[in-house]
């Protein structure tokens, strides 16, 4: 019964607001007392276009609204009429009779009367098959709005969702290659840097066997055991010492170079005093600046912490900067200056400075010859001078900046330079004091 | 006290005569090599007080000739003495068995020093 109930109301729904029929014939054997709930709700279903049948099995009377009892009468007359014309049909078969004259007429006014009949049927057929047309067609409706999502507002966005996906699909699909490519050309890199790393092994072997001799004889013609030379002959050999030494330095900066590049530096941090160091370092080029007639004046506080870094790769550090401001430097000085600074007080250095904690700070200050701003970061680059005109008026070969920012680098400082044409350079380095240990590259 | 001998296995000829020249000066017996083959072969069979060894040699290098040496005399000094100057060389001599390690271009106060230090 239940069942029923909510047969008959959820097709009573469907058919009020979708207007449009919907058969229903069902089978019932309600209880006596449940019979007023049929009548209640066949009434409520009166005049809809449903069209709605209950056949009651005890008493097998039909139960039905308006449509309902049309449609059932409909089918029992039609029902009638294919009987009675079945039985006319079967007695002349049967008597296998040729139709005379006045069995003719029986059969025209039987077929007449059928027509009738027929014709009053078909009007009432064709309203259930109407019905029944209207609910196929709205359920076929609602099941293409369904399927299609018509007229849903979600449809759209769906339909961006899809298109945005199909996009992203393409991205992902487009980065793998790239991917691939990329993974490809860095295994290419690799061997091209194997080879790299082979050549500069082999070129420093091959150009340090000849430096060997040159090195070599001309240290042990100065001693006295090829006889005695004359101070000219002296003075010449000592040319040729002082060039093969500066030679064999040239060829250990570009395999330092080439090694930090290859990532093949090894760090050994110790624990050592900064100031002590860079004071040791100033001492050792006091006679070049006073040679060239330059003031070399410092002021390195002597109460800086120790500094874990390793102490020979901060020497080269200082030392090529130092010594590039005297070369640099025709009149004037060169200041050092060092001290423990926190951030604020670095901003006033670099304003963009943007770090915590407490750092060591270094500044190399000269009067020399300065640079053009857009030199400032060039200069940093490996053989930079080449390409300059400074390099008709200065030795080097622009190696000792790339390797002292590369230096500083490692151990987690940063180098930055202040220049003004024809004014002079101050480069500033500034190391973390709670700086993590510097790590080996390779 | 007899001259102290010292074999140089040098494929360089200007090379070889710098350092015979510079041992000579320093009154130690040169013993010569020009590659690893006749290195391993003279070591043997002379016995010399102490090697100095190229590492990149024809024939037979000198990582190899100093395992050989080194297998039938331990206690024989051999001082690696190479152009081979980058990063993991001195690693690489020592591990093939070299006593000590001088890269070239050489500092002559520097290999008198080693020589004297082995040979007392």
């Amino acid at each position: 019964m239940n069942a029923l109930l909510l047969m008959v109301v959820v097709s009573s729904l469907l058919s009020l607001s979708i207007g449009a029929g919907l058969v229903l014939v069902s089978l019932i054997s309600p209880q006596k007392n449940h019979m007023n709930w049929v009548f209640v709700l066949l009434g409520a279903f009166e005049w809809t276009k449903a069209l709605l049948t209950l056949i009651d099995l005890r008493t097998a009377l039909p139960y039905g609204n308006i449509l309902g009892n049309l449609a059932l009468g409909q089918l029992i007359l039609v029902g009638g009429s294919v009987l009675v014309f079945a039985s006319l049909v079967s007695v002349f078969m049967r008597q296998n009779l040729a139709p005379q004259s006045d069995s003719w007429v029986v059969l025209l006014v039987g077929l007449f009367a059928i027509g009738t009949l027929l014709d009053l049927r078909v009007e009432a057929l064709s309203i259930i098959i109407a019905r029944l047309l209207d609910a196929v067609v709205m359920l076929w409706l609602g099941w293409l709005l369904l399927r299609h999502q018509w007229f849903n507002p979600l449809a759209v966005l769906n339909r961006e969702l899809m298109a945005t996906n199909t996009v992203f699909r393409n991205t992902i699909e487009e980065l793998a290659r790239e991917k691939n490519r990329i993974d490809m050309l860095n295994r290419e890199l690799l061997v091209a840097n194997r080879y790299k790393s082979e050549f500069m092994s082999n070129m420093s072997h091959e150009l340090r066997t000849p430096l060997n001799s040159i090195i070599g004889y001309s240290e042990l013609l100065r001693s006295p055991i090829y006889g005695t030379l004359n101070d000219k002959q002296l003075d010449r050999l000592d040319r040729i010492h002082r060039n093969g030494q500066h030679l064999s330095e040239l060829i250990d900066r570009i395999l330092d170079l080439s090694k930090i590049e290859a990532g093949k530096l090894k760090i050994e941090p110790i624990w050592f005093s900064l100031s002590a160091l860079l004071k040791i370092i100033v001492s050792e080029f006091q006679a070049q600046a006073a040679i060239k007639g330059i003031k070399m004046t410092h002021e390195i506080d002597e109460d800086m912490p120790l500094m874990y870094a390793d102490q020979q790769r901060i020497h080269q550090v200082f030392h090529n900067l130092i010594s590039n401001a005297i070369k640099f430097t025709q009149r004037g000085a060169v200041h050092v200056q060092a001290s423990l600074l926190n951030p604020q007080e670095l901003r006033k250095a670099h304003a963009d400075f943007e770090a915590d904690g407490k750092w060591l700070f270094i500044s190399i200050d000269d009067s020399g010859i300065g640079m053009a701003n857009e030199d400032h970061h060039r200069i940093f680059d490996e053989f930079a001078q080449l390409d300059g005109t400074r390099t008709r008026d200065h030795d080097g070969i622009g190696l000792g900046l790339p390797i002292a920012k590369k230096l500083v680098e490692l151990h987690n400082g940063r180098i930055w330079l202040h220049s003004v044409l024809g004014v002079g350079t101050t480069f500033y380095v500034a190391f973390p004091l709670e700086m993590p240990a510097p790590v080996s590259q390779i | 006290m007899s001259q102290r001998r010292i074999l140089v296995v040098e494929d360089n000829r200007d090379n070889m005569t710098l350092i015979i020249d510079v041992l000579t000066a320093l009154d130690y017996e040169v013993l010569q090599a020009s590659d690893g083959e006749i290195g391993v072969r003279v070591a043997l069979d002379e016995k010399p007080d102490l090697i100095l060894m190229d590492l990149s040699l024809p024939r037979m290098d000198g990582w190899t000739a100093t395992r050989h040496i080194k297998e039938v005399l331990p206690k024989l000094p051999i001082i690696a003495l190479t152009a081979h100057a980058m990063m993991g060389d001195r690693e690489r001599a020592i591990e093939a068995g070299c006593d000590d390690y001088i890269s070239k271009p050489i500092n002559l106060q520097e290999l008198a020093r080693k020589i004297s230090e082995y040979l007392g």
